[in-house]
């Protein structure tokens, strides 16, 4: 009885959301330059209530405070947009500080997505 | 025959084409100008500004998709106004405008018109109906406007402490949606900008 009913649990859970990507930021991150000093560490994405949700993590290797922007691309199954260009966002990171955002989909159309970061001790390769 | 000064003669006027014929490929008059991306960060003075406006408008439309996007059916809201606490001026309709073209494209809700736009909506059943000037049939009913089930409202205030070298401001945009049934706060949510400038 207690498994059939931590089953159902299960099922509600993943019912109301699905992970979509939880792994290596790299293959989602597309960094203008590369940058000194802010490392986005961790990255998982969900759909939850049809709507795409992204947690990202970014750190400050520096002591000092460090200055970036960011913003997502919405795309869907194949790749394509599916939302037009979001507005850059400020980012301020103390010295050696770990933060945490969430991003939610402006429409449910949105499957996959791209970050775009750019942080002002970026050197260009 | 070609003298010296003839080929640099030749050579100038070649150079000269190639110059204008350069020119001539932008689709632009005088340089004067220089446009800029609209979704960049403006850092210009710490007033409210583009990016101020964009990031609100934004976080509330995201905030409030994700509050209703489990529903079976898409709720019908209004939006009232957004009052300016601040001591400067903001076309908070902007915000607002900016709120609703965001969840209307993202289709997570429907609007009734608002009260500001409410006199020509009402201007214009009355002009169908009883003007004559249309045949029957084609004319939009009266009595057949749905009425919002929520109303969006909100505030915008600020706090600026300025000392000889530094200036800052901190805003802060409430926005929040009432069951206009039941009187009840369905949803709230805030966007917190802090904005310093050195002198």
């Amino acid at each position: 009885m207690k498994k059939y009913l931590s089953g159902l649990v299960l099922l509600f859970v993943l019912g109301q959301s699905a992970i979509v990507f939880a792994g290596p930021a790299d293959s989602k991150v597309e960094q203008l330059g590369t940058s000194k000093f802010l490392e986005i560490v961790g990255i998982s994405s969900k759909i939850t209530d049809n709507l795409l949700v992204i947690h990202l993590q970014i750190k400050n290797k520096d002591n000092n405070d460090n200055t970036g922007f960011y913003r997502v691309r919405w795309l869907d199954e194949s790749g394509d947009p599916v939302w037009e260009d979001e507005v850059w966002k400020p980012l301020l990171l103390h010295g050696n500080q770990k933060i945490s955002l969430k991003m939610v989909a402006p429409t449910v159309k949105a499957k996959d997505f791209r970050i775009e970061l750019s942080t002002e001790e970026n050197y260009r390769e | 025959m070609i003298t010296i000064s003839n080929r640099a003669k030749l050579l100038f006027l070649f150079t000269l084409a190639i110059s204008y014929g350069c020119a001539a490929t932008t689709p632009s008059v005088g340089d004067n100008v220089q446009y800029g991306n609209s979704k960049d960060v403006e850092q210009v003075t710490t007033e409210f500004g583009s990016t101020d406006l964009q990031m609100i408008a934004e976080a509330m439309a995201r905030s409030l998709a994700q509050s209703t996007s489990g529903n079976k059916d898409k709720i019908l809201v209004t939006i009232a106004d957004v009052k300016n606490k601040t001591d400067e001026y903001i076309d908070t309709k902007s915000i607002t405008d900016s709120i609703r073209v965001q969840l209307l494209k993202g289709g997570t809700m429907r609007f009734a018109t608002d009260i500001a736009d409410m006199e020509s909506q009402t201007d214009e059943l009355s002009r169908q109906n009883s003007s004559g000037l249309y045949k029957q049939g084609s004319t939009a009913k009266r009595g057949k406007m749905e009425g919002a089930q929520y109303r969006i409202e909100g505030n915008i205030a600020s706090i600026t402490k300025r000392t000889e070298n530094i200036k800052d401001v901190y805003y802060k945009f409430t926005l929040m949606m009432t069951n206009i049934e039941s009187g009840t706060i369905e949803w709230s949510d805030e966007k917190e900008i802090r904005k310093t400038a050195k002198h």
